[in-house]
């Protein structure tokens, strides 16, 4: 279970995947993400763009709590990680450095040993003995067809998914969490989390919904598949934020032109603190952990007057 | 067209309930024509009403002052509920209301057909009959050029056939109970609808009226058949204010400040609930084009922190909502505008409003309440959405 | 039912439905103290209906069943709504009703006399297909 564990990185104000396979395994979990990579060349402005994976803040939360997902630490809080390590533990990341090292440069080896091969057959298929490669014996005997630059790379710290098991730990994941949602809105992020689960939990896909005007759009199944059907807004304060009648006028009426209804949901037992957050045990989903008891109102023109 | 054009020109011939008379063509010198029947206007039940025939005439088609509580702009109640429940049924003057179900039961008409013919389509092409389906397409290739607008049947056309549809006799029993309390007999015995329809003025419009002198009388609430008062100008203010604090954000103040500057610069300024925004402009009025504007107010506070925190105005802060908004605006093909208003600091508002209190009975308000209106300034800002991709050419 | 004093905002409404609307059968209700008044009334035609997504019938089986009176919440377009006070107007018609409605129409009016009437529906609903 452990492996199959996404990556989430956190850099700036943004939450990143930038592994295919953990896209996938998003999507499978019903978490979509918006694709946010571009080439600053050929810079688009639609679905054509591709990794890293962006997430929406709801999103991260709803992974990190629920175990499906874990933070990345940034540069900085590596550092204090490593300066707060005892002798013995930099040790232990010194030799799992050079493990790791040493098996990528034994699969990189591996991998050109093949390639040469191919080539190399390839070649004498054309039949033409013309052949103006030359294989070089390089260093460390080896055999490569090309001058062998110092690959500087090679000998930089490995990728963080080796350390996993090192900041994986519930105690860290809640802080980074915490530091999470200091830089997202506090306690005002915590409404829109549990109106998250919420929808989920009634199989709906979730996108940003800044677009229709509200805080999410939801999907009744894959977004590829289908068209939205609700333009989703968290109500902080179930007992005295006002919704706004000239709110209502708006949402209802955009909502009734596009085809969709909005919503409007908040919690009549209030919404916790995110410094009280903690990881539910193994039995409960995060829903239930939170005991919410969320209130949902659609709204549309009634079609007179 | 423009004979319909030079038609409403001439009914809607001024912006104001003013009839100016030139008395020195040479010196362009002007006075006003006092008129000989006064505008009665009504404060009951929290709301502003005229409730005779003479003063709605006259708020309505001087610069399209209220609206028909039964109607969706201009009054025409009476008329068209003759229309409805007695026998009458003359094609005169059909209101837009009437127009509009018109047209609409029309395309429902068009829609239950096509419905017909695609559900028969899909039939025959399951048994793959392809004569009937032929048939079919011929249908609804006919059916299809039958909307075009060119091919449209005429108005007229289309409420005689409704006549025809509804049955020409009248029976008295069979009217709705609430319909039955209307009718009513006429002076000469004729059947009649009595009209309990009013024409409703929003506050500002009203201060409005009365800020300018227009000879309005605004009678009181305890209102007596032979006794017509003036309401006072302050009166009529602290009215306006009614539920919400005296204070310079106040909603009403800020309301009437934007109203009074488009009006005074000759837009027909309307109510913009319908688009979720606080006015919008009609360059001549209703009967003439749709709104070219919306309106939103945006109070603007000197000191910033209020800008953050108070609810009036973060309200309008946020990125969502203005998405949303201006949506809804673009989609009716309206351009929004954010009216920004300043508002002074407490202390002043204050002192003025002192100043206006501690007047005698019989001093002329008015130019209080303007020294008490230029405290505000406001400035504007138009918004529309740009698309990198499409507005480049 | 006893004459019920009509407050000013309810008497709009309620005119409006009758003669504008052309609505029939328009009763009041007062609860909590009569501090909410609320209007049930019958609607020229029956307006449609409206599909929540815990409810497991059929499309057509949903309209069968739908209502032919609606609840008329009506509202001032300068009050302020809280979700509490929705959620209590709902809690209120169960009084009467026996359980909560599917959904209420709100009719805010607004300082010109405008009313716009919009669908409250209790939970998540489909939105329409046509």
């Amino acid at each position: 279970m452990e492996e199959e564990k996404v990556a989430i990185t956190v850099i700036g104000d943004r939450a990143l995947i930038f592994s295919l396979d953990d896209v996938k395994r998003l999507r499978d979990l019903k978490v979509t993400g918006v694709l946010s990579g571009t080439l600053p060349i050929a810079t688009q402005q639609n679905i054509f763009l591709g990794l890293p994976l962006q997430l929406m803040s709801e999103e991260v939360v709803y992974l990190v709590l629920n175990r499906y997902g874990y933070l990345v630490p940034s540069k900085f809080f590596y550092n204090n990680l490593l300066s707060s390590s005892t002798d013995g533990d930099l040790e232990k990341f010194l030799e799992l450095k050079n493990e790791i090292f040493q098996s990528q440069t034994k699969q990189k080896e591996l991998d050109n040993l093949v390639k040469q091969k191919n080539l190399v057959n390839n070649n004498n298929n054309n039949g033409n003995g013309n052949s103006h490669l030359v294989l070089h014996k390089g260093s460390n005997n080896e055999s490569t067809f090309f001058y062998e630059i110092d690959n500087q790379s090679l000998k930089s710290y490995p990728s963080y998914k080796s350390f996993q098991k090192y900041y994986d730990k519930s105690d860290i994941q809640l802080k980074l969490l915490n530091e999470f949602f200091m830089k997202n809105g506090g306690d005002l992020l915590m409404a829109n989390c549990n109106m998250f689960s919420y929808l989920l939990s009634k199989n709906y896909y979730i996108a940003p919904g800044l677009k229709f005007g509200g805080n999410f759009i939801a999907y009744p199944g894959d977004p590829l598949n289908y068209h939205s059907h609700l333009i989703v807004n968290v109500i902080q304060d179930f007992y005295t934020d006002d919704i706004g009648l000239n709110r209502i006028v708006n949402g209802g009426r955009l909502a009734t032109s596009v085809k969709k209804i909005w919503t409007i949901g908040g919690n009549k037992n209030g919404n916790k603190s995110y410094k009280d957050l903690r990881f539910p045990p193994n039995n409960e989903t995060l829903h239930q952990q939170q005991q919410q008891d969320l209130v949902c109102f659609s709204i549309e023109w009634s079609g007179f007057g | 067209m423009s004979k319909r054009k030079n038609y409403l020109d001439s009914i809607y011939r001024n912006p104001l309930p003013i009839n100016l008379t030139a008395l020195n063509l040479k010196n362009l010198v002007f006075g006003f024509d006092i008129h000989q029947d006064q505008i009665l206007i009504r404060y009951q039940d929290f709301i502003f009403k005229a409730l005779d025939e003479n003063s709605i005439k006259k708020l309505w088609f001087n610069g399209f002052f209220g609206k028909g509580q039964l109607s969706r702009s201009e009054p025409t109640f009476k008329e068209r509920t003759k229309r409805r429940i007695l026998p009458i049924k003359d094609f005169e003057k059909l209101s837009s209301e009437e127009i509009t179900k018109l047209r609409r039961e029309e395309r429902k008409k068009f829609k239950q057909e096509r419905l017909t013919l695609e559900k028969q389509e899909i039939l025959l092409k399951s048994n793959k009959n392809f004569e009937e389906l032929q048939k079919i397409e011929f249908l609804k290739h006919e059916l299809n050029s039958k909307q075009k607008i060119s091919n449209k049947k005429s108005l007229k056309e289309l409420f005689d056939e409704q006549i025809i549809k509804n049955g020409k006799d009248f029976n008295i029993n069979e009217l709705r109970k609430e319909d039955l309390l209307l009718v009513k007999k006429d002076d000469e015995g004729n059947m009649d609808i009595e009209n309990i329809e009013y024409l409703q003025l929003m506050p500002v419009e009203a201060f409005f009226l009365r800020f300018l002198n227009l000879y309005i009388d605004n009678i009181d609430d305890d209102y007596n058949d032979h006794e017509i008062t003036m309401f006072p100008l302050r009166k009529l203010f602290y009215t306006c204010i009614s539920i919400d604090h005296l204070q310079p954000d106040n909603r009403f103040i800020i309301s009437y400040i934007v109203y009074h500057h488009y009006r005074s610069l000759g837009w027909c300024v309307k109510s913009g609930i319908k688009f979720s925004t606080d006015f919008i402009l009609y360059k001549k009025g209703p009967p003439f084009q749709h709104a070219r504007y919306a309106v939103t107010i945006v109070p603007n506070y000197e000191n910033d922190d209020e800008n953050m925190e108070n609810p009036s105005a973060t309200d309008k802060n946020n990125w969502i909502w203005f998405s949303s908004l201006n949506r809804v605006v673009s989609g009716v093909k309206k351009n929004l505008i954010f009216c920004y208003v300043d508002i002074p600091k407490l202390d002043i508002f204050m002192d003025k409003m002192r100043e206006i209190d501690e007047l005698d009975d019989y001093y002329d308000e008015g130019d209080k309440f303007k020294e008490l209106f230029e405290l505000y300034k406001i400035y504007e800002i138009g918004i529309k959405r740009w698309l990198p991709t499409k507005n480049r050419d | 039912m006893t004459n019920i004093q009509l407050k000013p905002l309810t008497k709009q409404v309620k005119t409006n439905l009758e003669y504008y609307n052309l609505w029939s059968d328009l009763k009041v209700y007062n609860f909590d103290n009569d501090s909410i008044q609320l209007l049930n009334g019958k609607p020229l035609e029956k307006l449609q209906p409206s599909e929540s997504i815990s409810n497991d019938k059929t499309r057509s089986e949903q309209e069968q069943q739908g209502n032919d009176r609606e609840w008329i919440f009506p509202i001032g377009m300068d009050e302020k709504l809280t979700m509490s006070q929705t959620d209590f107007v709902f809690d209120c018609i169960r009084l009467v009703e026996n359980e909560r409605p599917k959904r209420i129409i709100a009719g805010m009016v607004n300082n010109d006399g405008t009313i716009v009437y919009y669908f409250i529906h209790d939970g998540i609903v489909r939105p329409r297909k046509s």
